[in-house]
Parts: C-alpha cells; structure tokens; sequence
C-alpha cells in the first residue's frame, strides 16, 4: 500500500505539469496583462511600460516563460506576486487557516445531518418520510450557495446578535453562516448518496445473517449494513472536502471569508500570473492528496480493495 | 445412554402456518397452513421443488420474513416460547440463542467487511456473558470445529473457498448452541465430496449437542442420509410427512412418487428418468382444488374441485390425497417394509 501511495503521488507530477501549462496558457491568451491594468490606474510613458514588462518577466513567448517559471519550481520558489510583491507561498499559507476550517466545518455539519437522513430515508423507502427527505435534499442541491449565502445574512445575521455576517475573526460563530452555506449543497449530495448506497445493501442477505445472530435493528443497520454502504460515500464527501479546500469562492466572496478561493479570483483579475499558476498548483497538489486519503481508506474500509492493492504490489515485485 | 428418539420432547410445534406476500399487483401465498412437529435430537427433513415455499417457512420460525410477507399462525412454539407474540427483546435473545439458521447461499449470506472471527464472536458475544477476548477465542474454537485452522480467525470472507464459507457460516450458526438449527441446502452450492463432508460434520455436530435440526434440501439424498422424518412440500403445503421409513418404503402421495421416479435409479441405470410434468402452480393464482392435480396422473374430476382429504396411515404418517377416498386405491411405486 505504502508503493501505491509513493506511485499515486508521482502521477501527480504530470498532473501538475500540465495543470500549470493549461493555466500558463488561458491567462496568456486572456486580453490584457498586469501592465494594461497599472495602465488603467496610471498614465505611464511607452518606456516606463517597456521597463514593467521586463521586471514582471512578461517579454518573450509563453513556452519560455512557463519554462523558466517551471525552473524555478522545481528548486522550490512558486514566485512572488506582481502585484503585492510577496512571495506565493506565504500568501497561501497565510489562507488556508481560513479554508481549512471553513472545509472542517462545512463537511462535518453535512455528514452529521446526512448519513443519517439518508439512512432513514433508506430504511423507509418509499414512504413519506423517504420522499420528503428526498424532496428537502433536492432542494438543497438546487439552491444556488450565494443565494443562501445572502439569504443567511438577511435573516440570521442581520436578526441574531454574536452572529457576524462576515469575516473570520469572532472565532466559531463566524463560521457558522458559511459551514452552512457550503454545507447545505454537500449535505443534499451526500444524503442523496448515502441512501442510494444504503439500498443496495439493505437488500443483502449478509444483513439477514446478522438479524438470524439476535442483533438490534439499529445495530444491524448502523454497523453491519453501513459499514458496506461506506465506500460511495466517502468517494463523494472526499470529492467535496477536496474542492471546498479548494476554495469556495462564492461562499468567501459573500462572507468576506479570507481564504484560498477569493486569491486565486483576484490573482486571475489583476492578471498576477505567478500568483494565480502557483496557487492552482497548490491546490492541485492538496485536491490530490486529499483525494489519495480517500483512496488509502477504501482499503482500511474494504478488505477486498485492500487485498487488490497488495496484488497490484506483488505483481510490481 | 436413553434412547433420544424415544425420549425426544418436542422443542418446535408449529401449527397451522400461513404466509403471503402482499405485492401490488398479487397475492403470492407462499405458505398455506402447515403444521409440524419437531422433538430434541431429531432432524426433520423438508424437501420439495423450487418455490414450494421451505425457505420462507423456515425464516417464520425466526421472524424474519421479508418484507411484504405477513405470516399467520395458530401456534409457532419453540422451546416453549411463542415466537409470533415475542417483543422485540425477547426476539432477540431467542435468535441465534435458541434457534440459528444456515442460510440457503454461502456465498452472500457473510459481511464482506468483517473477519470470519469477528462475525462468529459477535455471536458469542450477544448472548454470553463473556469479555470478547474470550468470545475471540471461542470463535477460534468454533472454527477448528467447523474443520478451518483457527490462525485464518483475521481473514476476510474472499479469502475463503464456498465450502469454507458455508463452514464459516456453519460456525456462526452454531456458536450459541442453539436448541433448534435450521439448515436451509447446506450444501447445494458445493461440490460432492464437499457435500459430503460438509453433511457429515453437520451430522456429527448434531449428535453431540443433541440438536433439533431441520434440513432443507431438494435432494432425497440427503434426506436419506441424515433425517429422521421428511415432510413433503408442495406449492406452499406439506402433501406428505411421516417418518423416513415411512415416506420413502410406503409412499402414499403421487407428488412424492414422482420426486422419486425421477431420481437416477443406482439398481437399474437403463431405466429411463420420469420427471414430472409439467410445472409448480403459479403461488399468486393457486388452484381451488389439489394443487397438484394439473400433473398428476391419478388426478380425477374431484381433485379439480375440492381441497384434497387429509389420510392418516399411522401415528406420523399422514398424506394430503383424495385418491385414498377410493376403495383399493394405490400408486404405482411399490410399498416395501
Ligand atoms: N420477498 C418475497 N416477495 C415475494 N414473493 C416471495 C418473496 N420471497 C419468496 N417469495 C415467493 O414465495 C414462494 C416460496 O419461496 P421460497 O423461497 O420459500 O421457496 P423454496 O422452497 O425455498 O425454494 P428454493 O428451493 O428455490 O429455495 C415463491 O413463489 C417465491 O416466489
Ligand atoms: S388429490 Fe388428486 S390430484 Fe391431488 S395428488 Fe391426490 S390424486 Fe393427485
Ligand atoms: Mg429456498
């Protein structure tokens, strides 16, 4: 398992090579760069731009820049940015505090509500429980997250005291509004999965076997059944957990939340080119490994996935 | 030692069973009054075609007919206990303590992501008051029993042949020691000398614990070699039930002439099979009179119109047959001692 993991983490080498290129390439060709934006604050002489576009490095083809911005990568320096004049890195860093949490928050909220609706809804297929929860989920799968965003600040926090309709300062409570926004659309998605999943199994005389042994219902269903339905569960929530560590632009734009979405929206705006590549790779790199998580727990999950991974090594051996 | 089949008390009395899958568009009556009578130490074999209803009467006596099955009866006593009035405590502490089931597929019927030893100690656990530490180490002893190493205890269910897994499943089954086991084709997804050993561990551990069993199977074979009495299942009703001597010497009923007639005859290999005609009455349209009657060949006008009349040749000999009404009335098979 341990050689899986090393191999899925030099697949991400190519992945990130060519997630930079392709980025590289759509700002290239994007209308204006940072200099037309500078231009547009302040007049400036032909040589004066002459002279900004030698400093930022955007003189010459995009093969050659991308080339010696990947040369510099590779020994570890993701750039500074045009337009703060800070190194990317620090920058990133400095707000993925922000995401984490708000990723946290929002997956924990979502899987607490929806396993167990899923669940019910599962074990009451059909009836008018499983449908209204189904319909509810719908709902929230089609509620567009700044709307609900704004809506929430409307009504919650324009209503309740100690509730802030934005930042990231009053500690738990200004991460409430926005656990929920983000929330909401992965809980309707999860509880949607988790009862589809929960069908297949319920159906399986395995479950039979273990009602035949004296155990609880609630048991048989929470442990037994549950624990075979896990695996599309996991591959979704994962799925979601990455993107949101990501960045949820919208959510951060609504909430004034300082995390990685809103960098890399305004690095693409202000066309700060090393700014916007090195933070999609960064969050290449982070969907990647969360990704890779959820693969290693499949087989903690499944023995039989667990029993192919270590065939795969022999066979490598 | 007292003699068991003298001494046998009945453990399962079970009177009068029903039940019937409500689905939108039928009825399906799976199950149409059966009464039946187990005492300790016996095995009780149930044989008939596919869809004669074994499997679903089996899962009443443990209350676990699926779902939209509604079963009714006058009386489903195990051990003493009403099963059909339990609470859901009292069911269970009664399943997997009082009666265990060996379900029909080995294949399907173990958690995938559990160890073998963990689904055996679960058991031992719910109904022994025992550390699991120790439940483990049962477990592991179950498994030697069962004829599997107790060092492949941490292995998964795929890491297992089908025999192993029915042997696991075996295993599970029998790890409270149950008064009552039920073995629904312990071994129709095995090969023969699988079969065979399968049937003689069974055969073993039932003597010693003195168990009831019921065995389920449509092999006459097994019916021979390990039952005690055989009831006869036809279309959702016992057609046929007495002892084994009795069902397979003195045959009374045409449906169990005709499960005989066509088994391969090891006397007479040129003899030709004879399978019966035709098929199983659909169980959601069931025929007013004998069930049977559309392929038996002593069928007569009264068959078609009424319910056949219950014959009772001796104390546990009674066949479902309206042909017994006629004077001197016999079926081709010939009756031996
Ligand atoms: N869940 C269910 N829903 C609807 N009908 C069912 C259900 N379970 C069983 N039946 C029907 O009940 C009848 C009896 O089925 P059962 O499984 O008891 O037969 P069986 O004698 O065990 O057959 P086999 O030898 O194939 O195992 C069949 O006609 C079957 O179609
Ligand atoms: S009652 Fe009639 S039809 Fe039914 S088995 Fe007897 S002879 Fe055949
Ligand atoms: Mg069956």
């Amino acid at each position: 398992m341990l050689r899986y993991a090393i191999k899925r983490i030099l697949l991400m080498i190519p992945v990130i090579i060519g997630v930079s290129f392709l980025i590289f390439f759509i700002m290239d060709l994007a209308p204006g760069d940072i200099v037309d934006i500078k231009l547009a604050e302040e007049a400036l002489t032909f040589e004066e731009i002459e002279q900004l576009r030698e400093t930022y490095g955007l003189n010459g083809s995009v093969f050659t820049r991308y080339f010696s911005y990947m040369v510099n990568f590779v020994q570890g320096d993701l750039g500074t940015s045009l337009v703060s004049g800070r190194p990317v890195l620090d920058s990133y860093l400095e707000k993925m505090p922000a995401t984490i949490v708000l990723a946290c928050a929002s997956i924990f909220v979502s899987i607490m509500i929806s396993i167990p609706l899923g669940v019910y809804a599962a074990m009451k297929r059909g009836t008018f429980a499983d449908n209204a929860s189904m319909v509810l989920s719908f709902l929230g799968l089609s509620i567009p997250n700044f709307w609900l965003g704004l809506m929430l600040i409307i009504v919650v926090a324009l209503n309740v005291p100690g509730i802030p309709t934005g930042g990231f300062s009053k500690g738990i409570a200004s991460v409430i509004l926005p656990a929920i926004t983000v929330g909401t659309g992965l809980t309707a998605t999860l509880a949607r999965t988790t009862r589809s999943s929960m069908l297949d199994v319920l159906s399986q005389d395995y479950l039979r076997t273990e009602r035949a042994k004296g155990h609880k219902e609630i048991k048989v269903i929470m442990k037994y059944a549950l624990r075979n339905a896990l695996i599309p569960i996991i591959t979704i929530a994962g799925g979601q957990f990455a993107v949101t560590l990501g960045g949820a632009v919208l959510t951060e734009t609504v909430f004034s939340w300082p995390g990685v979405g809103r960098l890399i929206v305004d690095a693409v705006n202000s066309r700060d080119v090393p700014m916007a590549v090195g933070c999609i790779i960064l969050k290449s790199i982070t969907i990647g490994i969360v990704v890779l998580i959820v693969d290693l727990l499949y087989a903690v999950i499944d023995p039989r996935i667990k029993a192919q991974y270590g065939k795969r090594k022999r066979k490598q051996a | 030692m007292e003699d068991k089949k003298a001494l046998g008390e009945p453990v399962l009395v079970v009177e009068d069973l029903q039940v019937r899958f409500e689905l939108e568009a039928e009825t399906v009556s799976a199950v149409n009054g059966i009464s039946f009578t187990l005492k300790k130490g016996h095995t009780l074999g149930f044989v008939g075609e596919t869809g004669a209803g074994k499997t679903t009467t089996a899962l009443s006596l443990l209350r676990l007919v699926p779902h939209p099955g509604k079963v009714e009866s006058k009386k489903i006593e195990v051990c003493g206990q009403e099963v059909s009035t339990m609470t859901t405590q009292q069911l269970e502490k009664y399943r997997g303590n009082d009666i265990a089931m060996i379900f029909q597929d080995p294949m399907t019927s173990l958690n995938p992501v559990f160890t073998v030893g963990q689904q055996i100690a679960d058991t031992i656990l719910l109904h022994q008051e025992v550390s699991s530490s120790e439940a483990k180490k049962k477990a592991e002893e179950m498994l030697e029993l069962v004829g599997i190493p107790a060092s492949r205890e941490g292995e998964y269910p795929h890491q297992f042949s089908g025999g192993m897994k029915q042997r696991v499943v075996i295993a599970i089954a029998l790890a409270c020691n149950p008064e009552v086991l039920i073995a629904d084709e312990p071994t129709t997804a095995l090969d023969v000398t699988i079969q065979a050993q399968v049937l003689s561990m069974m055969k073993k551990l039932r003597d010693e614990r003195q168990m009831a069993m019921i065995m389920i199977t449509h092999d006459l074979g097994i019916i021979a070699d390990v039952c005690d009495e055989v009831a006869v299942m036809y279309a959702g009703r016992i057609v046929e039930t007495g002892t084994l001597v009795e069902v397979f010497n003195r045959t009374k009923h045409p449906y169990t002439e005709g499960l005989f007639n066509s088994l391969p005859n090891i006397l007479n290999r040129s003899a030709r099979l004879k399978p019966i005609p035709g098929l199983m009455p659909d169980p959601s349209n069931l025929p007013a009179g004998c069930s049977f009657a559309p392929r038996c060949k002593y069928a007569k006008d009264e068959c078609f119109s009424a319910q056949p009349i219950v014959h009772q040749f001796s104390d546990t000999h009674t066949v479902a047959c309206s042909a017994y009404a006629r004077s001197g009335f016999a079926i081709d098979r010939p009756q031996k001692k």
